[in-house]
Formats: structure tokens, sequence, C-alpha cells
């Protein structure tokens, strides 16, 4: 590894020649920044819903206990790395507080985008849980 | 033609299955005594033209599709799938969702 004074702004670390006080990094890091998008919606409000066997008796008494699961996958540039399923969401959710089911639930998704480099997609339930 | 033809293309992935859903606010007495109507399948769709979204098709929708027909309240032992068919510059986004209907 050899070092040579600043005004020639020169490092090599390990054999590799890297010049200091260049732009690019920082252009791709503010490009990144700038193309970064995020986007929600929702596709469904759903009065019940479980994944588990229901406990009538449960599902009438209110908790109070609003939660929301999430069910997300990474997308590397442009390859996703599986799919979201909205009943991992529904589960995620119930996980939380070991309800049987999720009433007054809106489903929706989120996607997180830095568009040919990395993105994260995902499900998302909310609802009461009981 | 060729063109047409070589540009559509369509596919269709598992995004959940639930063992109880409904759009309607019941009773859990109605729960219980619900009765089976039998299998039924509904849908919801929304047109895009150049990769413009009209809308999002909705779940909901989807279910009363299917439990209308019968007068059901509830599924369950449901499969939803969300479809995606592509005709070059446009195309539909589709829930679909297929499960017993009690009512």
């Amino acid at each position: 590894m050899t070092t040579q004074g600043c005004a020639g702004a020169r490092v090599v670390i390990a054999g590799s020649p890297v010049r200091l006080g260049s732009w690019r990094p920082l252009a791709l890091l503010g490009l990144a920044v700038v193309t970064a998008s995020g986007c929600t919606g929702t596709t469904g409000h759903l009065a019940l819903a479980s994944t588990r066997d229901l406990d009538l008796a449960a599902i009438e008494k209110p908790s109070g206990r609003r939660v929301k699961g999430r069910s997300c996958i990474h997308v590397v540039t442009v390859v996703p790395i599986g799919m979201p399923k909205f009943d991992a969401a529904i589960e995620d959710a119930l996980r939380q507080t070991g309800g049987t089911a999720l009433v007054d639930v809106v489903v929706g998704y989120e996607v997180y985008d830095i568009p040919f480099v990395y993105g994260l997609a995902c499900y998302v339930a909310e609802g009461e849980a009981r | 033609m060729v063109l047409a033809l070589a540009g559509t293309v369509g596919c269709a992935v598992h995004v959940a299955s639930l063992k109880v859903v409904t759009t309607k606010r019941i009773p859990a007495d109605r729960i219980r005594s619900a009765t089976s109507h039998g299998w039924r399948d509904g849908q919801s769709c929304r047109f895009w033209l150049v990769g413009l979204p009209f809308g999002l098709p909705q779940v909901d929708e989807a279910i009363d599709e299917a439990l209308a027909p019968v007068g059901g309240i509830l599924m369950r032992d449901v499969t939803v799938t969300s479809a995606h068919s592509v005709y070059v510059l446009f195309g539909w986004h589709c829930y679909r969702v297929r499960g017993e209907v009690f009512g």
C-alpha cells in the first residue's frame, strides 16, 4: 500500500488505485438518491381475515390491539428474490399478539426502489387482532 | 399479428392462502351456523395502458364477486392469486380468489 501527497490526491490501497476527490462516487450516490422512489397502495378492506383456526368466542370481543404485519422481498437490480405474500403479512401481525384473526383489515403494499440497483416490495396487513 | 402474439404474455402468482375471510361484519353465531354453498371463484381487475394503471384491483371486490351469486357471507380455505395479462402496450392486473363459500 502506497500513498502520495494530497496535491497528487492519489492513494493506492491494496494495489488498487483510488483517486481522491473523484466526483464519480458522489455523482452515483446523488443519482441513486434522486432516482429513489417509493409508493404505497391499498388493495383491499376485509371485515375479517385469518390464517389460523378461528376462536369464535374471541372474535366477538374487541381487543383494541391494532397491529401491522409485513411480508417483504428484496429486488436486486431487477430480479425479485421471492414473492411477497399477504397471508404472511397477516400471520406476522397475528404473531405479535397471539390472536387467531384480524378484523377491520386493510391490505396494502409498499414499494421502495432505487432503479436497477435495489428495491424492497412488501404486502402490509393492518387490523385489530382478536 | 405475429408481433402482437409475441408480445402477449401473462403470469399468475399465488399471494395468499387464508383459512377464513369475509368482507361483511357478521356475528360469531352466524359464522357457526353457516352452511356450505360450494366452491366459488371471484376476481377484481384493473386495466393499464403504456405502463399506467387505472386503479388497483381490490381483493374485497373479488371476494364479493364469489359470495354474491349464492348469497354467501364468508369464504373458507381461500386461495388468492395475482394475475397479470400483458398485450404489448396494455393489459390487466387481477386478483382472483377461490374458496368454499358459506352462507
